[in-house]
């Protein structure tokens, strides 16, 4: 996949009467991990609310495979874009293997409620995040870590090309959130255009093969993180004066803060 | 997934419930006597006993306890909260109002009146809960609110009323079964399914919103339209059983979660909370109607309303113990 599935294009929007984003426009392309970063409340969670059609721009637009979304039904658009929001609520007493397949809410109607292709499904994803001997447990009885991978695989179940993720390594360990940004790059490389708020800077510089820097809903910076960041970038964005190193590893750019 | 086999011993109480409640009372009745009286092959005082007196009851009990765990289960669901059960945010204190006014305004259309109180009171909860979104706990705290006036504005009502109106509202207020007639199933036994298929064709849609109102737009589901049809559905079930049993708590707090955990279902689970609703008051009926010494019958929302503190004392208990 090299097109561009999702456009966005002069997005103004915002609530009670305060402009949230001012005339953004953005190409997320195809088949590569987005990562958006910038400081809190810089209109990162809006932006991807708004590439979810949760929200409707003032002015703008966001098309999706040269689609305006206000055009396309709820449930194509479910078929080809999922969200994993910041809070997303379990059912009282779900299971993990009950709550991975309500991903697959969009492929369901009320006569067809489900088949054999959704339980493969719902086992594929249980499998690559690892849960699958987790499958009869209750989400209330799981670790937060364990949760979340709960959360991924259901999202992951919905069997999107587009997958929308606002802030998914919050409640993780370090050893998480590396486990987390691996399976995101790689579920790029498969073809699946990844979308990410992220607040770690190094975990999104090293991981992610395109960058989107945002402040004050306004767009900073855009491109490879290995040509994009600098420590301008980062000065300019967070206000906090930094050194940028390769990454030892990688020789992804680095970000080492001044005092 | 559900467990079939306690959804299997649920459905099979019911009748159990039913047929020991057609036979029990001043005239027992025997079990042949009985299935002959239900096949229609009876005279006297046993058709008179089962068909006319008893049959009415026992039927309007599970219909009326099928329509409000039905419309607890969609409370609980849209509000995200156990306690979010229409008794508790106001929905039987606001039929109740509309009953004491048609009582003491009207020529006495108590279930005009029930039913017209009820659906005011629902819009003005909905109205005052609702700031550019509903959020359940608000849902919840509004309608705690609007329950209290409405009974305070209830208690004035009683008071001004003539004593003969008063004690007649009085023993509706308390919600009985006693005296009901095959004309009162009529309208029950109709409405029922039809609201029950409602109930069944939004429940996926239903179930998926409790993800959160992000998560299920994100998957498709119009949410603003499944909240809305959810409400409606539950007001017009809560009204229903309001109208024809007079306002009964409990059974619309207590039967989702306990259907919920007998089947081991996640979520809103409608069909066990419409069963457990069935049972939990043919259940309490069948108390009521035995009566205590001293009281020849009791009405069944005094039952249902020791029962309920009982569940919310068990409730507090078990919470206080994590």
């Amino acid at each position: 996949m090299t097109d561009t599935p999702l456009i966005a294009e002069g997005l103004v929007l915002g609530y009670d009467g305060k402009t949230v984003l001012h005339d953004l426009s953005l190409r997320l392309p195809g088949g590569q991990f987005t990562a958006i970063v910038g400081p809190n409340a810089c209109g990162k969670s809006t932006l991807l609310r708004a590439l979810a059609r949760l929200l409707t721009p003032h002015r703008g637009r966001v098309l999706l495979h040269g689609q305006p979304l206000e055009r396309i039904a709820p449930r194509q658009m479910a078929r080809q874009v999922a969200l994993l929001p910041q809070n997303p609520i379990a059912p009282d007493g779900i299971t993990v293997r009950d709550l991975v397949a309500r991903g697959r809410y969009p492929h369901q109607t009320l006569l067809r409620p489900a088949s054999a292709g959704d339980a493969t499904a719902v086992e594929q994803a249980m499998a690559r995040l690892q849960i699958t001997d987790l499958a009869t447990r209750r989400m209330a009885d799981l670790s937060g870590g364990q949760r979340q991978r709960v959360w991924i695989a259901m999202v992951l179940a919905q069997d999107t090309q587009v997958i929308l993720l606002d802030e998914p390594t919050t409640w993780l360990d370090i050893a998480h959130q590396v486990e987390l940004m691996t399976l995101l790059a790689q579920l790029a490389r498969e073809g699946r255009t990844i979308v990410a708020v992220l607040h770690e800077l190094n975990h999104a510089f090293r991981y992610a093969d395109h960058l989107v820097a945002l402040r004050d809903g306004r767009l900073m910076a855009e491109g490879a993180p290995s040509q994009t960041v600098t420590p301008a970038l980062i000065e300019a964005v967070f206000d906090l004066p930094c050194v940028i190193t390769p990454d030892p590893l990688t020789g992804a750019p680095m970000v080492v803060p001044h005092a | 997934m559900s467990r079939p086999l306690p959804l299997l011993a649920l459905s099979l109480a019911l009748p159990v419930v039913a047929l020991l409640a057609l036979a029990q009372g001043d005239y027992p009745v025997s079990l042949p006597e009985l299935l002959g009286a239900l096949a229609g092959r009876s005279e006297g005082p046993v058709h008179l006993v089962v068909i006319d007196w008893r049959l009415p009851r026992v039927g309007l009990a599970l219909t009326a306890g099928a329509a409000l765990g039905l419309a607890g289960a969609l409370f609980q669901s849209i509000t995200r909260n156990p306690l979010g059960s229409p008794d508790v945010i106001g929905l039987n204190a606001g039929a109740y109002t509309g009953a004491l006014l048609a009582l003491i305004l009207g020529g006495g259309q108590v279930l005009s009146g029930a039913l017209l109180g009820g659906l005011v009171t629902a819009l003005a909860v909905y109205l005052l809960a609702w700031r550019g979104g509903l959020h359940g706990t608000r849902l919840v705290l509004v309608g705690i609110g609007v329950s209290a006036m409405a009974t305070a504005a209830n208690t004035w009502l009683l008071m001004t009323a003539r004593l003969e109106v008063a004690m007649g509202a009085a023993t509706w207020g308390a919600g009985s079964l006693n005296g009901a007639t095959l004309a009162q199933l009529g309208p029950m036994a109709l409405a029922l399914p039809v609201l029950a298929l409602g109930v069944t064709l939004l429940a996926r849609p239903l179930r998926q919103l409790e993800l959160g109102d992000d998560l299920s737009r994100a998957q498709g589901v119009p949410v603003a339209l499944v909240r809305l049809c959810g409400l409606g559905l539950g007001v017009v079930l809560t009204a229903l059983a309001t109208a024809t049993a007079g306002p009964i708590a409990f059974v619309a707090l207590a039967a989702p979660q306990i259907g919920r955990r007998l089947t081991g279902a996640s979520g809103a689970a409608f069909l066990p909370a419409a069963l457990t609703g069935a049972l939990l008051l043919a259940l309490a009926d069948l108390v009521a109607a035995q009566g205590l010494p001293g009281a020849r019958q009791i009405p069944v929302g005094v039952v249902t309303l020791v029962l309920g503190g009982v569940y919310l004392l068990a409730l507090l208990r078990l919470e206080a113990r994590k």
